[in-house]
């Protein structure tokens, strides 16, 4: 016995250590990927999709990139129930939008895919890849351009500093960050260029090459509508014109006639929409939410109570709703009217639910009635009024109100307000007005911001501005 | 190097066994008959052995009147030659912790000699890692508390019963909620982005402790599941040499409970009950429904003009509101701390036996604790078991094994700031009821901000969580000779926790998607198994030494999964089963090894001066590929002066010792897969799975190394009437474990690196006095008081500021705009500049660093006043230094007459140019001419001293007269009386000075009053 037991103390101690201990430390993970096996080709396309999966982010396409510009402006004013969205609605110094960390992690995943698909061996998927890639960084550039800085033709005392131009993807392997980790802002002028060049060098990647992708992702009809309206940013209209035209001409999608929901809740003129499944759903966060409630009892005057569900934060300004035919334009009939707090409001329907479960829409960022405006607006600016004309009866027609015979400057003045009608609470109409140089204007006689005021650009966050030294902030911040 | 460490630690044992010998039998030498003839006496020989019969090794057997004598060998045994024919000689027995013992020897029969423990020295036996110490030997700073101590405390949680108990350890209750969390900081933080809290060790077991839900429980600490009364002693490793055996997980100190366990004798069986109620502690002055309306009124007013039609619309909606026709008067107001506070009652049962024969000892206990919180709708459940056993196999070998299990049950409250019902009490806006005309709920209230009704919230939804822990803690304790011993110990650590969410339907939260369901299982497993070897001698009866080498290994993981369910059928149906749409599924997997060896050696000649040196080596699958192993060192150093030649003729001292200690700890405390870059694949597009980078990842990410320093003096006069310890460190923190932030253009937000440093230099002073001891009276007194300092030493790449720390500020500083007041000529809110200038529209650049959130100063006071079979004893705590964000303030300043604000907003506005006060003129969403920054955004405003004094323990209790007991075959009975939390003094103006982070919708403290009894038999 004594002997036994002698030994086996050591035995034990000398069985754990010849395990020996680095084996003794592995560990696994059974929900997350190495590197290793993200670099393929269908890893690649689940990058992708993993931009849309961002996009459709609440503080994204879910709803501010949406909703926030129509607050800035005059499209909407603030419900007697709102909660969110105050500051914004008073353009109170430092509220805007702002979508910086969102965008570039966007954008350093697709540089990464980018990366990657140069790495792999060419085959028409990864071309198509890339080209898709390629196009919703131009995207996602464009909505910072817009954001962040002034348009080329619109610089303000000089000031042409945008946002930071990052074309590589970011790997970390330890050590002192290095100085690309602290880059400084790109000017104006090559932001824009550097977004022309990824959409003219995404195209011919995607034209005959997309099939499947569109509308729910980017395919070329995309491209070449985004192009549309990035040369309108920067009024290069024969660009612009040249760029819709092509959509136009070689898309089969048509502004629909019908009941104008449908244009919504069918995506009946979608180019380009996220598609959002019932598990994702924004709910209270949605831009249903935000933009009125879901259906509740209807009072002796047919007005909606307003105890359905929703934030119902924001409700449509009255100057606009004075602007509509209320006779003849289906827009107009999508509109609905509630009382809430006793204050009679009028409701947009472009998001209500549409596919089922409350808060999910699916968001629309590029449809066609949107090209057609770039391109009667490009016609326009180039004094071709009887094409400007053409184009904007076509949609006038579509809903219902007839053709103008507006000719000559008043012409631009119809496709500027029939965009603004037809275009309301989908984040276009801050961006119209500031693209213009023109003074954001404000509902319930509230003054107008001048072009010129430093809270038409939106603030560089004290986070990034303490994280990134090489930062200059926008001037009045 | 680790595998050279290994081969000594085996090497050590082979030497250690091949050099023992079989115990020695003790049978063969009889005792001195007393019968024996008388004999002249020349040789005397022997065996000195201890209580247990096993040989006392290096014992002094002197023969008294001579210098001669002999050491007993390694059998014990002893042999005295050449005395003077005698017919009998005395000797005196001595060995150091025993009693010094004289024998009469009259035969020349070898003699026995069984010396007994000097138990004076042993009750102060304190808990060291792998092993035990004699408090008078101890050279770091180590606290001890006692179970006495800990039961005085009428609270479920054994954290909150060592608040202002101990010297350097400042323990704060997250909230008043029943089982929360307790933040409990070892010599001040050391950490910005890992955990702060300590290593807790029970019955050699490293728990799983913090809260481990997935956040439908808002507040709650595993550790909560561990019952006050099972716990014999807590050990507190203080300094980085004491915790330093513990290696990469003691930065933050050690905590070591100790359970109770069964001693020799008869079964003991011990009965105790007690039953109380609690309520609010303290409210907030808030404004009643006509003051609120009023001051909206003015603010439009002020804002819009008296004809604008903003102005007239609100007046109009006041009078349709029945207002009256001012459109405030007559507003209805209803106090939501009533209507979400109330009495709660506690009851607390213990049950336990305890008892053990020769070979067998044994504990066993059961207790159950209800405590109902002061917040309808929530509560605190827990019942416990436990059974310790020992048993004796063989003389050599000892099995021990410790079990528990317990069972925690909490229901809470919704955490969503805007329904969050410790928010909602003094935010709501008063004229709101939770009920409309005919009783029933509203669900959505009709007036301001706050729609949500949270009275109806907490009694129709569910937040529930239940923790289920199981502890086995079993050891085989070889004793190889009496000198050498082996313990190998397997431990698990077992706990599940089960959440559940339920929103009514009927609830506004609940009626968008017909109520939801949400259910959600974490299990988590923690296997340990350590293989320690201690050998202890004394050489020449001065030099004591002793050595302990040892391997530990720990591998814990969890596995989770949790679903969301829509579409409640119908409100009685809770399950998720019984739900329409299945809308989320997760499952969760995470694992985290360690393996570490470790070395201690200790040395002291004559107990007087005593060296320690420690050694581990640690490795942790959590950290980078270039930088999983590290090394811990140790030195520490006693000088016992009292028992110096010179100290002799000053008779004052009974103790007076000098310690000095160096150690590295280090802080691992960091999620499991950090140190890679990672993709996840949980999101998704158009039903197709989507790939996104979760972590960037840091292939040199290292653990954060604390380098301690400690000095410290104790001593004790007059007879042990007056004690004192008192220590001074400096606690030396690297590589600092952050989540860096990096410019967003990289698409990452957060690096995780090591950076920096951050200083915590103290003091500890304790000290215990014997007031009175007269008779029948008794009067004790202990007070403690800690000062720490904390300060960023460094920041990444020699940066000066960093995110919100800066170099020479405290880790909880934070740069703030700073406020300036009121205009006194047209009552806008004021900034300064950083030059200290008035502005209104401050810059960044203009904040200044906030003054630290942690107390500079704190510590505790208790007297115990006995008198027969009374006792009486109260205890206060106390806090100074620190300054808090109280973020509730910044929503309680808010201008947009949607919810309550505070009293002073209504009674002290500005009105009149020349009015001097801080609340600005009242404006509709605080708009001003020039658009400058509101008092309701962040600013100096809005911090707090949080300062106090608690009255925290008042106890009464009477001890029955044995005699009369008896007769019942009562062994003890007391009765006793407390109040838990009695009374508050401080300027702070929210509910509770004593709150952790930012105190938003922190849970109130509640005051508690208990009776109880407990019955030994």
């Amino acid at each position: 016995m004594n002997r036994i037991y002698k030994y086996l103390p050591a035995l034990i101690l000398s069985c754990l250590f010849t395990t020996g201990c680095d084996s003794l430390l592995d560990t696994k993970s059974k929900h997350l990927l190495p590197v290793e096996l993200v670099k393929t080709e269908s890893g690649c396309e689940a990058m992708l999709l993993g931009v849309y999966d961002l996009m459709q982010k609440v503080t994204y396409y879910g709803r501010d990139v949406l909703a926030i510009p129509e607050v800035l402006a005059d499209n909407t004013k603030l419900s007697p129930v709102a909660t969110r969205y105050k500051d914004i609605a008073d353009n109170k110094v430092g509220a805007h939008l702002d979508i910086w960390t969102e965008s570039y992690e966007m954008i350093t995943l697709l540089n990464e895919v980018l990366m990657y698909l140069e790495q792999l061996p060419e085959t028409t998927k990864s071309k198509a890849l890339q080209g898709e890639a390629l196009t919703l960084r131009a995207l996602c550039y464009t909505n910072l351009a817009i954001t962040y800085g002034r348009e080329p033709n619109h610089l303000v005392n000089d000031f042409n500093l945008s946002v930071p131009m990052i074309k590589d993807a970011f790997f970390y392997s330890g050590g002192t960050l290095g100085e690309e980790t602290y880059p400084k802002r790109a000017t104006v002028k090559d932001i824009w260029e550097f977004i022309e060049e990824d959409l003219t060098s995404g195209f011919p990647l995607l034209e005959g090459n997309d099939s499947g992708l569109a509308p729910k992702r980017i395919g070329a009809l995309a491209n070449k509508a985004l192009q549309s309206r990035v040369y309108l940013f920067q009024e290069k209209w024969n660009d612009s014109k040249d760029a819709a035209t092509y959509v136009i001409d070689n898309g089969n999608i048509t502004i629909y006639d019908g009941n104008y929901t449908k244009v919504f809740s069918e995506n009946r003129e979608s180019i380009f929409y996220l598609y959002y499944t019932a598990a994702e759903a924004l709910g209270s966060a949605s831009l249903h939410s935000t933009y009125g409630m879901t259906d509740s009892n209807t009072d002796e005057d047919g007005y909606d109570i307003a105890k359905g569900s929703g934030d119902g934060t924001f409700t449509i300004a009255e100057e606009l709703i004075a602007l509509y035919d209320q006779d003849n334009d289906t827009r107009f009939a999508a509109f609905k009217k509630a009382k809430m707090n006793g204050t009679k409001v009028w409701w947009s329907r472009k998001f209500n639910s549409w596919q089922g479960e409350f808060g999910q829409d699916n968001v629309p960022v590029i449809r066609i009635s949107e090209v057609l405006l770039n391109r009667a607006e490009a016609f326009a600016e180039l004094k071709q009024f009887d094409a400007a004309r053409a184009d904007v009866n076509l949609l006038r027609v579509k809903r219902g109100i007839g053709e103008t015979d507006a000719s000559d400057n008043t012409l631009l003045t119809e496709v500027l307000l029939q965009r603004r009608l037809e275009l309301a609470f989908e984040g276009f109409r801050f961006f119209d007005l500031k693209r213009r140089g023109q003074a954001i204007s404000k509902p319930d006689g509230k003054a107008a911001i001048p072009y010129t005021d430093f809270r038409v650009v939106s603030k560089i966050s004290d986070v990034q501005m303490d994280a990134n030294k090489n930062l200059v902030n926008n001037p009045g911040y | 190097m680790s595998a050279l460490f290994s081969a000594i630690c085996i090497g050590m044992l082979f030497i250690a066994g091949s050099d023992f010998r079989a115990f020695a039998s003790n049978d063969s030498h009889q005792p001195i008959g007393p019968n024996l003839p008388q004999v002249d006496i020349t040789t005397v020989t022997g065996q000195v052995v201890d209580a247990a019969g096993l040989p006392v090794i290096g014992a002094s057997v002197i023969v008294k009147g001579s210098t001669t004598g002999a050491s007993t060998d390694i059998d014990g045994l002893f042999t005295i030659t050449g005395l003077s024919a005698q017919k009998n000689i005395i000797l005196s027995v001595s060995y150091i912790g025993y009693i010094t013992q004289e024998v009469r020897v009259s035969s020349a029969s070898p003699v026995t000699i069984t010396l007994q423990e000097d138990t004076q020295v042993l009750s102060d036996v304190v808990v060291i890692g792998y092993g035990t110490e004699k408090k008078k030997n101890i050279s770091g700073a180590v606290s001890n508390i006692s179970s006495d101590e800990l039961t005085r405390v009428p609270t479920e949680n054994m954290q909150r019963a060592l608040q202002g108990k101990v010297a350097g350890v400042q323990i704060t209750s997250a909230s008043g909620t029943p089982g929360g969390a307790v933040s409990v900081l070892v010599r001040g933080s050391g950490s910005i982005s890992a955990n702060n809290g300590p290593l807790y060790i029970v019955d050699g077991v490293q728990m799983i402790t913090g809260d481990q839900t997935s956040g439908i429980i808002k507040s709650t600490d595993v550790l909560s599941s561990l019952n006050p009364s099972e716990i014999q002693s807590i050990d507190i490793l203080k300094d980085g040499a004491s915790a330093s055996i513990y290696g990469a997980q003691a930065a933050n100190g050690v905590v070591i409970i100790t359970t109770k366990k069964g001693q020799e004798g008869k079964n003991k069986i011990s009965v105790s009950l007690s039953g109380g109620m609690q309520k609010i502690a303290n409210k907030i002055d808030i404004l009643t429904a006509p003051q609120v309306a009023e001051l909206d009124l003015i603010a439009y007013k002020n804002r819009y003009g008296e004809s604008s039609s903003e102005y007239l619309n609100k007046l109009n909606e006041y009078k349709d509101n029945g207002w009256g026709e001012d459109g405030f008067s007559e507003a209805p107001t209803y106090d939501w701390y009533d209507l979400l506070y109330r009495t709660a009652y506690v009851a607390d049962a213990q049950v336990s036996l305890s008892g053990g024969t020769g070979k067998e000892r044994h504990y066993l206990s059961a207790s159950f604790n209800n405590t109902d919180g002061i917040l309808i709708g929530t509560g605190f459940q827990r019942g416990t078991f436990r059974v310790n056993l020992s048993y004796e196999l063989a003389k050599w070998l000892t099995l021990t094994t410790n079990n528990s299990y317990s069972i925690m049950n909490q229901d809470q409250q919704s955490g969503v700031r805007a329904s969050n019902p410790n928010r909602i009490a003094f935010l709501m806006h008063p004229a709101n009821s939770p009920y409309d005309e005919n009783g029933d709920y509203y669900t959505s209230l009709p007036y301001g901000y706050f729609m949500h009704n949270t009275v109806q919230m907490q009694n129709l939804n569910e937040y529930k969580g239940r923790t289920n822990k199981l502890l086995s803690a079993n050891s085989l304790d070889f004793k190889i000779t009496k000198d050498l011993t082996f313990k190998s110990s397997y431990n698990i650590d077992v706990v599940t926790i089960n959440e559940h969410l339920f929103i009514d339907p009927r609830t506004r939260e609940g009626e968008k998607a017909q109520g939801s369901v949400t259910a959600y299982t974490k299990d988590l497993t923690n296997f340990q198994t350590e293989q320690v070897l201690n050998y202890s001698t004394v050489l020449d009866e001065r030099h004591r030494i002793s050595a302990m080498g040892g391997f530990s290994y720990r591998h814990q993981s969890y596995q989770s999964h949790g679903a969301t369910g829509t579409g409640v059928s119908h409100p009685s149906l809770h399950l998720l089963g019984t739900t329409a749409i299945p809308t989320e599924v997760t499952e969760t997997f995470s694992e985290w090894k360690m393996a570490g060896m470790f070395a201690r050696i200790n040395y002291s000649f004559q107990d007087r001066y005593i060296i320690n040196a420690t050694i581990r080596r640690d490795g942790s699958s959590r950290f980078g590929e270039e930088n999983k192993w590290g090394w811990f060192p140790s030195v520490s150093a006693a000088w016992r002066i009292n028992d110096e030649a010179f100290m002799k003729d000053i008779a004052v001292f009974d103790d007076l010792k000098l310690r000095a200690s160096y150690g590295v700890t280090g802080n691992s405390d960091i999620g499991d897969y950090v140190a890679r870059r990672w993709y996840s694949s949980g999101g998704a597009y158009n039903n197709s799975s989507a790939i996104i980078p979760a972590s960037i990842g840091n292939p040199f990410l290292t653990w954060e190394k604390s380098h301690s320093k400690n000095i410290g003096l104790s001593f004790s006069i007059l007879n042990n009437r007056i004690s004192s310890e008192m220590d001074f460190y400096i606690k030396d923190t690297k590589d600092l474990l952050y989540a860096r932030t990096i410019p967003a253009t990289t698409g990452f937000t957060q690096i995780p690196s090591n950076m920096g440093g951050v200083k915590n230099t103290g003091f500890e002073f304790l000290l215990n006095t014997v007031n009175v001891k007269t008779g029948d009276w008794e009067w004790n007194t202990s007070f403690n008081i800690s000062y720490n300092k904390n300060e960023i030493t460094s920041l990444q790449d020699g940066l000066s500021e960093l995110g919100r720390y800066k170099v020479g500020e405290s880790i909880t500083s934070e740069p703030v705009y700073q406020w300036a007041g009121v205009n006194e000529a047209d009552g806008r809110p004021m900034y300064y500049d950083k030059d200290g200038y008035i502005v209104y529209n401050p810059k960044p650049e203009d904040r200044v660093w906030s003054k630290p959130r942690e107390a500079k100063f704190f510590g505790g006071l208790t007297n115990n006043i006995s008198w027969k079979g009374f006792d009486l004893s109260f205890f206060f705590q106390f806090q100074n230094g620190g300054v808090s964000l109280w973020s509730d303030k910044i929503t309680l300043l808010a201008s947009a007459g949607d919810s309550n604000t505070m009293l002073d907003k209504y009674t002290s506005y500005w009105k009149n140019p020349g009015d001097v006060t801080w609340v600005p003129k009242p404006s509709y969403e605080g708009a001003y001419p020039g658009n400058p920054r509101g008092n309701d955004q962040e600013s100096t405003l809005h911090y707090e001293k949080t300062d106090y004094i608690k009255l925290k323990n008042v106890m009464l209790s009477y001890n029955f007269n044995n005699k009369l007991l008896q007769s019942f075959h009562i062994a003890n009975l007391q009765v006793y009386a407390s109040a838990y939390n009695l009374y508050t003094w401080t300027s702070y103006p929210g509910n509770d000075p004593e709150f952790t982070g930012y105190d938003t919708g922190t849970y109130p403290q509640s005051r508690t009053y208990n009776i109880g009894v407990k019955l030994d038999f």
